[in-house]
Order: structure tokens, then C-alpha cells, then sequence
């Protein structure tokens, strides 16, 4: 934080922000809060009750009922998102559905 | 529509407040303009608050009765929604001089406010059309070549929507009479294979842009001025979603389609680069989640439904005013020439992250209370496969709305522009989206309250929610984080991506190409066939007649032994003149006569 003040380069001030240090802070910040929901979700699994969202009788129920199926279920979406929508841009190479800018105004 | 007991003819059009302050915006100029734009929607909605259940208006046209009005539960709360939109779009436009944006804005959520209270089907499908018309002037006002283009393809998807409802109409009201023309739930007839029904969803469908129709959306928002897509999001959209709840409840097929359409977008919103078309995608995808809400059918779903158009408005129209800032004071819309905005925009940069808590439905803020009743009945109905979709989607939506639209327009890398902050009026409308947005996070029972059936029975906060709910959004930002750190994450290009416009706009093309050959073919045709060809031949043989004629009259002058009757010097004057065609016609008449005569005498001799 101390630095925040000392550095100051072309007369403009760095934000907090600006300080490598202060994003890793934060992102380690943010890796405890993930623990910590998750911790909260194996409390909640096993001490008390946790209602479903379906019915004993779907399929569903048992796989939704784990712990921390939403979590991980979350993580593999984003991840699968990802990597499937760069496929969308261009996939060995070659352009899928990416185009360029003035695609539109060429004749 | 639940029949009432009781009705009574109400006074003025629940639209009135805001037709009068159209006209005054189109006749006023300045401030006043500017005036008329935030007062209507305030004396609109104390209009609306006045209304008692089972008012109608009814009037009389070309010997038809139409149900003008008809107010129930469901369109009180779409007019409070439209009012308090309006009002909101209106402050933020405040510096908007343009009259006919202004004007046409006011006048286009006077439709919206239409179509929420229309009694039958005849007053739809006038408040319909003039949606369409209205809302265009959006994007026209933007007055440049693409954006001119882009209206004219949003016009041509929201006329044809338009002339598809009035055909289903008509095609019902010549098979049944004029039990066709009420409101009442068409579901049964759409699934006994109904084609006025299947007609008159597929126009609900393009307003409400379902998958393979949604091109106008994507295409003419992001082509709009930068006070436009807070006025679009908020209409046309919910008019459809506002029909489709009256008309479809319960139709299997919107479980599908909604599915769909809360599923592909957010693949597209990964990789779009321009901010205001990843809004556009998230638009899609959060109507879908409505969608899946009508076709569930039960009272609760439906509720989910209605709130959730609710509280979208509100955080869409919000993230679209920053994103609308940013583009009014940098010029620049594209995610891979902005960044670190934060610095200069601190105010646009917390109400922008508030829109995305909100859209991605954090606890305590709007989309948490309304998303999660449909995500709940999705999976009290046994519908796995699409809740599955639906949780897909809310990470989704978590990770593009949510985390990229801010990251990427006011963190990521430092573009080096230091706009100024927005301007206050912006600012203002911001803030007042941004308090709704927490205040009905936090106080459901507010909305619950305006709902049909007051969603009954169901309470967002419980713990299992909470947690769920958290722990699927912390997830998504870890992947998003991991993804960044890694140096995995699709960096935003400069680009346009295809989508189902392709088709639509290739086969523009490939008409226009069509139209081109076949016509200017028929006319260089008809040119080379008439033009050249038989006009030059007529040319031809009427000079020849004239030249063969002078010749033939001087070999006759010759044959009768008059050699020198001319002399050689003017009958060589007599042939050129005739080549040139210069003797007059009164002299050819005179051949004519001659020759008429000749053969006069001849026949009397023979």
C-alpha cells in the first residue's frame, strides 16, 4: 500500500489497482471466499439438512444432492465454455465463424 | 386471462400520458423537450397506480367492437414496468436535442404500454405494428450509412412479425368468428396443430427473438445510438414476453425453444468483441430463462417469468447506460480497444458492476429473486435436461455479462483513454436503476406483491439457495481467473463473428443479385432488341423508301426521255437530301398522293 504514493511515473498517479502485488492480494482474497462457500456447502451437506432441488424420485437427485456439485458443475461449464467458443473462432487454424471487421461492407 | 367479475369503462388510455408528452417532445424543442421526456412517464405511472382491476375501453371501428383496454394484474405490472423504464431511459436521454428521437422514444413506450394493456387482438396487432415503427428511430438516429442499413433490416424482421399476427388473426376469425379475436390462452390450439395459433407464436416469436429470428437484435442494437439500446431493451422484448405468458402458458415447445435460447448466445458472447453485442447475446440468453418459464406453465413459473422480465429491464437497461456512457464519451465500444476505464470513470465502473451482480444473480441483488423461482420450478417439474441447460446458462451469463462486459471495458489492459466521467443526468438514471436493482434484491416481497398470483409459497433466502447459488457463480469467476492467468482465455479480437444473419443477409444478397441479372438482363435485352435493333432498321428502310423512291422517279424522268429535265447538278442535290432525310414530310405526302393518284388512273383504265 506504502507504495501506492511513491511511485508516480509522468505526474500520473497509480492506482491500487496498477500494483501487481495488490491484484494478487486480491485474487488470493478470492481463492479463500471459493474454499470458504465450499466449506459452508460440505457443512450444510452433512450436519444439516440441505433440501433438493428435485424429487427423491428423479434421476437427478442423487448427483444433485452431492456436495459441491454446483461448484464443480460451474468450473466445468466455464471452462467447457471457453474452449468451445474459442472452437467457434477458429479450429485448426482456419476461421470458423470469426470474420473480419469490415466483412459486412465488402462487396 | 382469468375472467372478471365485475368491469367498468375507464377513463383515458393507460398510454395517455406518454402520447401527449410524444407529441409535446415532437412539437417542443431544447429543454422543454428534454422536460416532456422524464414528466410523462411520471404521470403515466401514477395513471397506471390509479387503475382498478377489470377496467376496459372499448370503442367502435368499421362496425368491429374493440376491447381497447383491458386491465388485470399482469398488465398493471408490464405498465409499471414500462413507465418506470421510460422514466429511467428518459433521464438518462436527457441531452439527446434529436426530436424525433425523442419524440418517437416516448411514443414507442406508449405502444409498449399498448400492447401490455390490449383487450383483444385487433388492438394488439395496432399496438404491435406501432412498436415496430417507433422503436426504429433508434437506431436511425445514430445517422450513419450502417446504421441506416441496420434499421431497415430491423424493420424488415419487426413488419414481417406485424403482418404474421394479423394473418394468424385472420385466419382464426375466419375459422371460429370472433371468439378468435380474445386473449384467452391459444395453448390447446397450438398443440392441436392450430396454423392461425402456430402463426401467431411465430410472430410473438420474432419480437421476442427466438433462436434463428433473433438477428435484429444483435444487429440493431449494437448499430444504435448510444441512448438507444436503453430505450430498445426495455419493450420490444418484454411486449413479447408479455404476450406469450397471455397467449402460450404451458405450451411444450417454449421449454425447448427457451432452452435453446438461453444456451447459444452465451457461446457467441465469449467471443464477441463489440460490448454493447455481448449485452445483446445476454439479452437472448436471459429471455430464454422467461421463456422456459411460460412453457413450464404452473402459476408459480409464470410469476417467475413476469418478475424476471421485471427485474431484467432494470439490470439490462442498466448495464446498457454504462456501456451506453462509455460510447458517448469515448467513442468506442469495442472490448479490445478499451480498459482501464475505472480510473476516470469510477461512478459509471460501480453501477456497471452492479448491473452484472445483478444480471448474474448474486444474492441480495434483482436477478437472484426472480431467476431462481424458474431454475426451482424447472426442477419441481422434472425437467432435467433443460435445468441443467439453465444452471449451464447462469454460470454462462456469470462469466460474459457478469466479468467481462466490466472487466474487459474498465479493468483488463490500460487502453490509455482517460475519458470523463458521465454526465450527471447518465449518472442519475444509473443510480436510480442500481438502487432498484438492490432494493428488490433484498426486498422480494416488493415484486412478489405485483405478481398474478403473487408467488405464492415461494421464498428466495433460504440457505440451500444461497449457498447453491454462490458457489456456482465463485466457480465460474475461478475458471474465468484460472483461464486468465493461464493465458487460456480468448483475448477480444477485432472481428465480426457469422451467425444466423449469414443466411438472412447472403440470401438478401443473393436476391438482390438474382433481382439485378434477371431485370437489368431483361433491359439490356429489350435495349439491344428495340433501342438498337428495331428502331435502327425502322430508320433504315424509311430512308431507303425515300432514297429507292427519288431514284425510281428519276429513272422514270430519264425513261420518258428527258435527260436533261433536271440537270445532273440537282438531281445529285435531290438524292443527297433525300439520304440526309431533310425534305420536309408535306413533300413525301405529295409522293404519296401522286402515287395515289397513278394508281387511280391505272385501275380506272384497267
Amino acid at each position: 500500500m506504502s507504495k501506492e504514493f511513491e511511485s508516480k511515473n509522468d505526474g500520473q498517479v497509480k492506482n491500487w489497482l496498477d500494483e501487481p502485488a495488490n491484484v494478487k492480494r486480491l485474487i488470493r482474497w478470492f481463492y479463500c471466499l471459493c474454499g470458504l462457500v465450499i466449506l459452508a456447502d460440505l457443512v450444510f451437506s452433512f450436519g444439516w439438512h440441505k433440501h433438493a432441488a428435485f424429487g427423491e424420485e428423479e434421476s437427478l437427485h442423487e448427483v444433485e444432492t452431492l456436495p459441491a456439485f454446483y461448484g464443480i458443475y460451474g468450473f466445468i461449464a466455464c471452462v467447457g465454455l471457453v474452449y468451445l467458443s474459442k472452437l467457434m473462432r477458429s479450429w485448426n487454424g482456419s476461421n470458423i465463424l470469426m470474420r473480419d471487421e469490415d466483412y459486412w461492407e465488402k462487396k | 386471462m382469468a375472467t372478471l367479475e365485475s368491469t367498468y369503462e375507464i377513463g383515458a388510455h393507460p398510454a395517455t400520458a406518454l402520447l401527449i408528452g410524444g407529441v409535446a417532445a415532437a412539437v417542443m424543442r431544447g429543454r422543454f423537450a428534454s422536460i416532456a421526456l422524464v414528466l410523462s412517464p411520471l404521470f403515466g405511472l401514477l395513471h397506471v397506480y390509479g387503475l382498478e382491476l377489470g377496467g376496459v375501453s372499448t370503442m367502435n371501428l368499421f362496425g368491429y367492437e374493440i376491447l381497447g383496454v383491458s386491465v388485470d394484474q399482469q398488465a398493471k405490472v408490464f405498465g409499471y414496468l414500462f413507465h418506470i423504464a421510460a422514466l429511467v431511459a428518459g433521464i438518462y436521454s436527457f441531452h439527446v436535442k434529436d426530436p424525433w428521437q425523442v419524440s418517437m422514444a416516448l411514443f414507442y413506450a406508449a405502444t409498449a404500454v399498448g400492447v401490455a394493456f390490449a383487450g383483444d387482438m385487433l388492438s394488439l396487432f395496432l399496438w404491435w405494428e406501432g412498436l415496430a415503427i417507433t422503436s426504429v428511430f433508434q437506431i436511425w438516429g445514430r445517422k450513419t450509412k450502417t446504421a441506416e442499413d441496420s434499421g431497415f433490416r430491423y424493420l424488415f424482421f419487426h413488419v414481417s412479425s406485424g403482418l404474421l399476427l394479423l394473418f394468424g388473426v385472420l385466419l382464426r376469425y375466419h375459422g371460429e368468428g370472433v371468439s378468435a379475436l380474445s386473449l384467452d390462452s391459444l395453448t390447446g390450439a397450438l398443440e392441436a396443430g392450430d396454423t392461425g395459433a402456430s402463426l401467431i407464436l411465430l410472430a410473438i416469436g420474432i419480437k421476442a427473438a427466438f433462436p434463428g429470428l433473433h438477428v435484429w437484435l444483435k444487429d440493431g442494437y449494437a448499430e444504435a445510438t448510444p441512448t438507444g439500446p436503453v430505450w430498445l431493451c426495455a419493450f420490444t422484448t418484454k411486449c413479447a414476453v408479455c404476450m406469450l405468458a397471455r397467449l402460450f402458458p404451458g405450451a411444450e415447445i417454449l421449454i425447448t425453444v427457451g432452452g435453446v435460447m438461453a444456451m447459444f448466445p452465451i457461446f457467441y458472447a465469449v467471443i464477441e468483441n463489440d460490448l454493447r453485442r455481448v449485452l445483446c447475446y445476454s439479452k437472448i440468453n436471459q429471455i430464454g430463462f422467461m421463456v422456459v418459464g411460460i412453457g413450464i406453465g404452473t402459476e408459480l413459473a409464470i410469476d417467475g417469468a413476469i418478475a424476471h422480465a421485471f427485474t431484467h429491464v432494470l439490470y439490462k437497461g442498466l448495464l446498457f447506460m454504462s456501456m451506453g456512457a462509455v460510447l458517448f464519451r469515448t467513442g468506442e465500444i469495442r472490448g479490445s480497444h478499451l480498459g482501464g476505464l475505472y480510473k476516470t470513470m469510477p461512478w459509471t465502473t460501480g453501477f456497471c458492476i452492479i448491473g452484472a451482480a445483478s444480471i448474474s444473480a448474486f444474492p441480495l441483488f434483482s436477478g437472484f429473486v426472480s431467476k431462481s423461482i424458474i431454475i426451482t420450478e424447472t426442477a419441481r417439474n422434472g425437467h432435467s435436461l433443460v435445468w441443467l441447460c439453465l444452471l449451464f446458462a447462469s454460470a454462462g451469463v456469470f462469466h460474459h455479462a457478469g466479468i467481462k462486459i466490466p472487466f474487459f471495458a474498465f479493468f483488463a489492459h490500460d487502453s490509455g483513454l482517460r475519458p470523463k466521467e458521465a454526465p450527471i443526468h447518465m449518472l442519475l438514471a444509473m443510480g436510480i436503476s442500481s438502487f432498484l436493482c438492490v432494493f428488490l434484491g433484498c426486498n422480494p416481497q416488493w415484486l412478489y406483491d405485483l405478481l398474478p398470483n403473487g408467488a405464492a409459497g415461494y421464498h428466495p433466502y433460504d440457505a440451500t439457495h444461497v449457498i447453491t447459488q454462490l458457489e456456482i457463480l465463485l466457480f465460474s469467476a475461478l475458471a474465468f481467473t484460472l483461464l486468465n492467468l493461464w493465458g487460456k482465455y480468448p483475448p477480444e479480437l477485432p472481428s465480426v463473428n457469422l451467425d444466423a444473419d449469414w443466411v438472412y443477409r447472403k440470401m438478401g444478397r443473393g436476391f438482390l443479385h438474382l433481382g439485378a441479372f434477371f431485370w437489368n438482363g431483361l433491359n439490356d435485352l429489350a435495349h439491344a432488341l428495340l433501342v438498337a435493333g428495331l428502331t435502327d432498321k425502322v430508320c433504315v428502310f424509311a430512308k431507303g423508301a425515300q432514297v429507292n423512291c427519288a431514284i425510281f422517279v428519276s429513272v422514270i424522268v430519264r425513261g420518258l426521255g428527258y435527260p436533261g429535265f433536271w440537270g445532273s447538278k440537282s438531281e445529285q442535290m435531290m438524292k443527297r437530301r433525300v439520304r440526309l432525310g431533310i425534305y420536309p414530310v408535306g413533300l413525301t405526302v405529295l409522293f404519296v398522293l401522286f402515287l395515289i393518284l397513278a394508281f387511280l388512273f391505272v385501275s380506272r383504265q384497267a
